[in-house]
């Protein structure tokens, strides 16, 4: 079964029946779309020993039984230029301790690119060992007035060769056969040239063999190209999609998430109603329903973000994106395909961190990692959306601009713009090292398949709903119990709000709020801060629904928690809340790394505990600092 | 243009829609950028064009072996090219 939290990186154990096959090819070539189409959601992802690779392997159910199969990374070349791909190198020739060798190769190779393509077939075949070829895009090639000859290609290589069309592979596909037939594929014995020059006539030689003739431009992609890589077009158009992208997450997706939002509400009221006993009533709506409803209703938003991000990149667009913003992210140390993570990061960082896989160097791999978390994801947005709605006045500033928006748009700048510091820092620094050469293929725009883009989706989105079912649940009911124990007899002067008040400061979670108080003094956050802060932690979505937890236990059940927060006192009679302490509460969010999610995530994507720690502890530093200064300078100004 | 041993031409000397042909990559490149730079294709004699420029400069996307394929500057100039054909 398939499972994203393997602590281990080794292979699936295999027996001595179960052939191992090695998926290897470019990217862009469809390779996903085949191991998709072969292991279904059976598949498990992992590390390989000591690098950031990682390794994804599935079972393919074939009529004649089982197949494992192995996805190597999407590469060039054989020959390594980085410790990463020497690792990946090492693997498919046998000679990485802890991996075995493959039975068999199944080197995917894209029509339309065949001219290119042959120098890594010629690579894997110097590889000795039982070798088959599938050509995909071969729809394509005809469409487009390509020509080649499959049968002779199989000739010349001395290898079986096979045409598919990825996206609509099924079981009656000549691959499955072939698949079946695994350990009989042949061993190429066609000496292949490495000298540049002998290389070169050698590919002449054999494409002129196999009647190769290279396919018309894709009609499409050049005239789309023009407008959206055009000098004044382009970025303009690069913008207008961006735009979009957030009217999405802004607009499009609320009908849905109120939909959401109303259906707990009414499973709230269902429980006050019929769950008799009070602390169950109590646990129920405001523990679990509370708790686990703040982030389901950003369920359909999240789906729709994670659908839109996936379709861009399978379509061609992402490689769009990447090369406009080259330049802008050469200079933070980084390059264009990291853009495409840290933009994916605005949904949910962890999607984002998933997809730095496609940036060949580690160290800049690792760079993007460490700042994905600090563009603002959309869980921080219930808590910009309360604190700006209940403290920031909605005054016009100019024209159509209002206070409340600059203020989030402020954010948001502010978590970009620390994100690409940051991580030219960390390459200046810590990740300093020897740079890989930038290249990238820009792929022809072409209409994914579905199941491709869904997958895609799902393994994202699936990251989401444990979150939301396991840690926001768990951290809920232990808050919601931290917040109710110990149960302490309130002074009979006190009235029900106080009394209620006086029990949640004299609890567990009470007290290690107090406790923690000269920590965050500067910050100017309360108690009640501090143990939502804390619960926090594991989800950032924690933080309204435990504060939404205190304050409806102080006061009567009809004030929303935007007024009891403005009305809130401390004992000297000075606002709880005041401007200082609002500005505060918003920069740490800017700045903290609350996630449980994006920390198992990186701890996977980067095979080592060391760089979620290292990510956790500046995060938490830079959030404690820009709080305390957020605090002192409102102060000042107000 | 035209190459001369002082100043030979390389890729990135390519103006948009110029096409050319390799004629290798320069031995001032380090090993592993040229051990990719013709594994991605651009091996003697492979024809290039230069297509477009990115909006903001950088990096360049060219045609080669059936495929766009962008680098920046700093890789472009490793490769060597014949004086250029056309426009």
């Amino acid at each position: 079964m398939s499972s994203c939290h393997d602590a281990g990186s080794g292979p699936v154990a295999a027996t001595e029946e179960l052939p191992r096959i090695a998926l290897v090819g470019s990217p862009n070539a469809g390779k996903t779309t085949i191991f998709n189409a072969l292991t279904g959601l059976r598949a498990k992802t992992g590390n390989y020993p000591g690098v950031t690779v990682v390794r994804r392997e599935g079972i393919a159910r074939l009529p004649s039984g089982d197949v494992i199969v192995d996805d190597f990374p999407g590469t060039y070349s054989l020959d390594p230029v980085s410790p990463d791909e020497q690792v990946v190198a090492d693997a498919l020739s046998g000679e990485l301790s802890g991996t075995q060798v493959p039975t068999a190769i199944l080197a995917v190779v894209d029509a339309t690119t065949i001219e290119r393509s042959l120098i890594l077939v010629a690579q894997v075949l110097r590889l000795g060992l039982p070798t088959c070829v599938v050509v995909t895009m071969v729809d394509e090639l005809d469409a487009r007035h390509g020509r080649l000859d499959l049968s002779r290609l199989s000739a010349v290589l001395g290898v079986p060769v096979v045409g598919v069309v990825a996206t609509k592979l099924d079981r009656s596909d000549r691959l499955m056969d072939l698949l079946a037939q695994a350990r009989d594929w042949p061993v190429a014995s066609v000496p292949i040239p490495s000298d540049p020059e002998d290389l070169s006539a050698w590919l002449d030689s054999v494409l002129e063999r196999v009647d190769h003739c290279r396919p018309g431009g894709h009609p499409w992609t050049d005239r789309i190209d023009r407008v959206l890589l055009h000098p004044a077009a382009g970025v303009v158009t690069f913008f207008a999609v961006m735009i979009f992208f957030f009217q999405v997450i802004f607009t499009w997706a609320v009908p849905l998430q109120d939909l959401v939002s109303s259906g707990f509400d009414w499973l709230g009221s269902w429980v006050d109603e019929y769950v008799t006993w009070p602390p169950l009533a109590g646990l129920l709506s405001d523990g679990v329903i509370a708790g686990v409803g703040t982030v389901l209703q950003f369920l359909p938003q999240i789906i729709l973000l994670f659908l839109m991000i996936s379709f861009l990149e399978n379509v061609g667009y992402m490689a769009r994106a990447a090369l406009v913003m080259d330049r802008v992210m050469a200079k933070a140390g980084l390059e264009g395909r990291a853009f495409v993570s840290l933009l994916s990061s605005y949904a949910c960082a962890v999607p984002g961190i998933m997809s730095t896989r496609t940036i060949p160097s580690s160290k800049d791999r690792i760079a993007t990692i460490l700042v994905a978390p600090l563009m603002t994801c959309s869980a921080r947005l219930p808590i910009y959306t309360l604190l700006i709605a209940t403290f920031v006045p909605n005054s016009t500033v100019w024209g159509p601009l209002r206070l409340q928006g600059l203020v989030l748009f402020g954010l948001y700048l502010l978590g970009t713009t620390s994100a690409l510091v940051i991580a030219a820092i960390f390459k200046r620094t810590v990740l300093k090292g020897e740079t890989l050469p930038f290249y990238m293929e820009i792929p022809p725009y072409r209409v994914p398949g579905p199941r491709l883009v869904l997958v895609q989706c799902w393994d994202s989105a699936r990251y989401f709903v444990r979150k939301a079912g396991t840690i926001i649940l768990g951290t809920s009911i232990i808050l919601w119990a931290l917040l109710h124990l110990p149960v302490v007899t309130p002074p009979p002067e006190l009235n029900e709000q106080q009394a209620a008040s006086y029990q949640m400061e004299q609890s567990v979670a009470g007290s290690a709020g107090r406790a923690i108080e000269p920590v965050f003094a500067p910050l100017g956050f309360t108690w009640e801060v501090n143990v939502a802060l804390i619960g926090s932690l594991s989800a950032r979505e924690v933080f309204v629904s435990t504060l939404g937890q205190i304050e409806a236990a102080q006061n009567d059940s009809d004030v929303s928690i935007g007024e009891a927060l403005r009305a809130q006192t401390l004992p000297d009679g000075s606002p709880a809340y005041p401007p200082a302490t609002v500005a505060a509460i918003l920069i740490f969010f800017v700045f903290a790394l609350q996630c449980m999610s994006t920390v198992a995530v990186m701890r996977r994507e980067t095979n080592s505990w060391r760089w979620p720690a290292i990510a956790w502890g500046y995060m938490f530093v830079l959030a404690w600092v820009g709080g305390a200064v957020a605090h002192a300078v409102t102060q000042a100004l107000t | 243009m035209k190459s001369t041993p002082e100043s030979p031409l390389t890729m990135d000397d390519l103006g948009v829609g110029q096409a050319s042909r390799v004629r290798g990559v320069s031995a001032d490149c380090p090993g592993n950028v040229s051990r990719r730079l013709r594994d991605l294709g651009l091996l003697p004699g492979t024809s290039v064009e230069m297509v477009r420029r990115a909006p903001l400069g950088s990096p360049t996307v060219f045609a080669v072996r059936g495929y766009l394929l962008c680098l920046r500057s700093d890789q472009s100039r490793c490769v060597l090219v014949e004086g250029p054909v056309g426009q």
